[in-house]
């Protein structure tokens, strides 16, 4: 299985082709249920996790609560 | 204090307190729980960041703002545009199982002066999406009324830039918009520095204030919470039990009838 690029968080990581939200968030050591995602600028809801398939170059934001004013 | 003086409905919810307190900048996660719970505050405000993988620190945080059962307003702090601020809400929305976003699109990062023409754009789209907007604006009446037109129950100008504690800039500015919208929510956001700012927000007519540093960076920050409690009473009670006229020349207190020395040919 080839690798793909794609930035997680603004960092240039390597993904297995062809893995969904969901495969490469467990991948990565993220717990679904506890943060949020967007792709490309665009908020991915939860229950797309499972269908979406990641592409090359895709830009992933993973983000989690903390403290704000 | 009559508690019903001071109870409101505010994005659905009826509570009691006015006071609408922040999440950052306290010395500790603890001293920041015990500030929080101090303040009487019902809402917090929250933000999301970017997670490292594997690293699940920011629970700890979570877990202490949980513990408190208040309701949470998770904000867009640090975009900059309506598009930004949008998946920002989005994302907010699916963590904290909330509607309510207190938007912020910053237009200028000298003094995170609001941008108002990516504000109300984010703000038409996030009220298609059913979110409840807690836009946090200038004291601009006209962007005050562009809000309103896009459906804000909601408003919060500031009293002056993020974090200065100036207190209120422009009293005339924030009167004018209490004035203009009797009917919609208006929270003072932002500025407020120590508890008569508070206070001044209220008799203005301020349904609300929502304030971080003030309380965060106080040299003691539950004493300092405790204090605005008092001071959002004081304000709201202040306002209701209706102030005196104002004089242009002094009146005595004292009467002056049977006084030592008074002369009636005076």
């Amino acid at each position: 299985m080839n690798d793909i690029s794609i930035l997680l968080n603004g960092q240039k990581k390597a993904l297995p082709e062809n893995q969904t939200v969901s495969q490469a968030l467990t991948l990565f050591g993220y717990q679904e249920d506890k943060v949020a995602v967007a792709m490309n600028g665009e908020f991915v809801a939860r229950a797309n996790y499972c269908t979406l398939i990641i592409q090359p170059k895709d830009d992933i934001e993973v983000v989690s609560p903390m403290q704000g004013g | 204090m009559n508690e019903q003086d001071n109870a409101w409905n505010i994005g659905g919810k009826s509570l009691s307190s006015r006071l609408l307190i922040g999440s950052a900048l306290y010395p500790s996660p603890e001293i920041m729980k015990q500030a929080i719970a101090s303040s009487g505050a019902e809402i917090v405000t929250v933000s999301l960041r970017r997670q490292s993988a594997g690293d699940d620190s920011g629970d700890y945080f979570w877990n202490i703002i949980q513990s408190l059962n208040l309701n949470i307003l998770p904000n867009t702090a640090g975009c900059h545009t309506a598009k930004e601020a949008i998946t920002t809400a989005m994302m907010a929305r699916e963590i904290f199982k909330t509607n309510w976003i207190k938007l912020e699109v910053i237009g200028d990062d000298y003094n995170l002066q609001p941008d108002p023409f990516e504000l109300l754009k984010a703000t038409e789209t996030l009220i298609a999406e059913g979110f409840e907007v807690f836009p946090y604006m200038t004291d601009d009446l006209v962007l005050a009324s562009r809000l309103a037109d896009a459906g804000c129950n909601i408003l919060m100008p500031w009293g002056s830039p993020i974090g200065s504690g100036k207190g209120l800039m422009n009293p005339y500015n924030l009167k004018v918009i209490r004035e203009r919208f009797p009917d919609l929510q208006l929270i003072v956001d932002a500025g407020i520095g120590k508890p008569s700012h508070a206070v001044q927000a209220m008799e203005l007519g301020y349904d609300g204030v929502l304030l971080n540093s003030a309380v965060a960076l106080a040299q003691q920050p539950i004493k300092m919470a405790n204090a605005f409690k008092a001071a959002m009473i004081a304000g709201i009670d202040g306002r209701s039990a209706g102030q005196m006229q104002q004089r242009d020349l002094a009146s005595p207190s004292t009467p002056i009838v049977g006084t030592p020395f008074w002369h009636q040919d005076k």
